[in-house]
């Protein structure tokens, strides 16, 4: 996994018109209690081999800037109950963006499948309590705001 | 043929957009727009089903399509549109470009490869040889 804030920062700078910020911070073992959404990636043979959590700001902060809606917006979407479709759309490419961080050389091939909102399932939650791999980051979207995004590698 | 200026700049482009996420779609019209390319006129399809009946149905100068997508995938697109002997430029847009992806794109006669996340200035350059300048 290349797992830098160097390469979260190129990768997800260049989806965004607005400069970006990465940091890695400190895992947070209450993560089920932030976790917005949950992406899930999969390999060739459709098993479940790296998740990827976000919390409602990565998520809506992000989805927002794809969709050049304004911060206010982001910021209404991030104290709704369920996060608007236009949001959800965009940040399954941000989702599906971040694949390329699991793609190396040393791992095998994973696609972004489909992502999960609210209530971490129970599958994804046995996955990330099982993970060998997990690194967290602040992620700051310039104009809109910060959020966390967390990757999990089997 | 779309008319050429002496510059090398086009006068009018249509451009086949084909991808089953419709904000990835967004996403390539702004970077178009970006590279200079906003005056083309602009057609979206959401799987290569759908892109192929509108590339027969119309002249094209350029395709630029997604490579994983649900009926017909940019592969199948690409082959089928060869096969009816269409020699429009046709341009991936993936978030993944691995060298067996690459070897059978080649072989199935794709011009040129954009990687997710990709700006204006991908655009640009992957565009640029093959369709000229932006107008």
């Amino acid at each position: 996994m290349t797992n830098d804030a160097i390469s979260v920062n190129e990768l997800l700078g260049r989806l965004f018109d607005k400069p970006c910020k990465a940091a890695e911070k400190k895992f947070s073992k209450q993560i089920f209690k932030d976790i917005a959404v949950s992406g899930r990636f999969v390999d060739d043979n459709d098993n479940l081999v790296a998740v990827v959590s976000a919390d409602a700001g990565f998520a809506c902060y992000t989805g927002a800037a794809i969709m050049m809606l304004p911060p206010a917006a982001a910021n209404d979407a991030k104290g709704s109950t369920d996060l608007p479709e236009e949001i959800t759309e965009a940040f399954g490419e941000v989702l599906n963006v971040l694949s390329r961080l699991f793609n190396t050389s040393d791992r095998p091939h994973c696609r972004f499948t489909t992502a999960d909102y609210g209530k971490v399932p129970d599958d994804i939650k046995t996955f990330i309590k099982g993970s060998s791999s997990r690194t967290s980051y602040s992620f700051e979207v310039g104009g809109y705001g910060e959020g966390t995004l967390t990757l999990f590698a089997a | 043929m779309h008319a050429v200026n002496p510059n090398g700049r086009r006068k009018h482009m249509k451009i086949l957009v084909v991808d089953d996420s419709k904000v990835m779609r967004m996403l390539v019209r702004r970077a178009l727009r970006q590279a200079g390319y906003g005056e083309a006129e602009i057609t979206e399809a959401s799987d290569g089903e759908e892109a192929y009946k509108e590339a027969i149905a119309d002249k094209f100068d350029l395709v630029m399509s997604d490579w994983n997508m649900p009926n017909l995938n940019g592969l199948g697109l690409l082959k089928n549109l060869r096969a009816d002997g269409f020699r429009t430029p046709f341009v991936f847009v993936t978030t993944e470009c691995t060298p067996e992806m690459r070897q059978q794109a080649d072989e199935a006669g794709a011009d040129k490869f954009i990687v997710k996340p990709f700006g204006a200035d991908d655009v640009r350059f992957a565009l640029e040889p093959l369709v000229g300048v932006a107008a």
